[in-house]
């Protein structure tokens, strides 16, 4: 086994690695903490997404159960009309928004895996030996 | 997206979900419980008028309903195809103003 093909080590006679030099391992550093940064920040964007769906999931089901509450108190009548025409504009409202902010999410968190890719790419330029273990 | 596809998205390549999978989303699952409310809206304010019956009250509801759901799926759809690559070294939900002159 030669030196640079133990675990860890990169073989600096691949294109990309020559191309760095000496620069080599603060290319390597830098290129792991962003791909670090990029994990946490697209983790961000999935539980933001479960915590708007949970409040608006939340809001619309004591929503609903005020409906009811009203609804048996006011045999359906005015009250109950008002309270509905009242709220459920406003849940409307909330939930297009929710829907808005969604959609940038995902969007967001494709480009964060789009970088992700990228940043593995270049790791396969700088070891190109490591990529069936990098692609299982 | 992470296994074994990592060249090709590091390039042009486009990625275009089915509209089934976007429906998979939270966004989608969003879209189609806040249809269902802006049907039930819809149908109550129906309902209260004087000449509507429960049937038409009913078929409005469905129709503002599934009114809501298409043009919300149509924004999904719409967001999700404007993002390219190009677009990742800005902020990544904002969209160039290349493309936004185009679509």
């Amino acid at each position: 086994m030669t030196r640079w093909a133990q675990p860890g080590r990169v073989d600096p006679s691949g294109p990309l690695a020559q191309a760095f030099g000496d620069r080599l391992g603060a290319a390597v550093s830098f290129a792991t903490t962003e791909h670090f940064n990029l994990q946490t920040a697209r983790a961000a964007t999935v539980s933001e997404a479960n915590g708007r769906a949970s409040i608006y999931l939340a809001a619309l089901s004591s929503n609903l159960i005020a409906l009811a509450f009203i609804g048996q108190l006011s045999r359906l009548g005015t009250a109950f009309y008002a309270f509905a025409l009242i709220l459920l504009p406003v849940l409307a409202f909330m939930g297009v928004v929710m829907f808005q902010r969604l959609v940038q999410s995902s969007i967001e968190e494709l480009a964060y895996a789009q970088r992700i890719a990228r940043l593995r790419a270049s790791y396969l330029g700088l070891a190109p030996e490591r990529a069936i273990s990098a692609r299982g | 997206v992470v296994s074994g596809r990592a060249e090709g998205l590091s390039h042009r390549e486009r990625l275009r979900p089915s509209a089934w999978q976007l429906t998979l989303t939270t966004a989608g699952m969003v879209a189609v419980v806040n249809s269902v409310v802006i049907g039930a809206c819809a149908g109550l304010v129906v309902g209260r008028v004087p000449i509507g019956s429960l049937l038409v009250a009913l078929a409005a509801g469905a129709i503002a309903g599934a009114g809501a759901m298409s043009i919300q799926r149509r924004h999904h759809r719409h967001a999700s195809d404007r993002y390219t690559p190009e677009g990742i070294n800005r902020a990544a939900i904002f969209v160039p103003e290349a493309q936004r002159g185009r679509s």
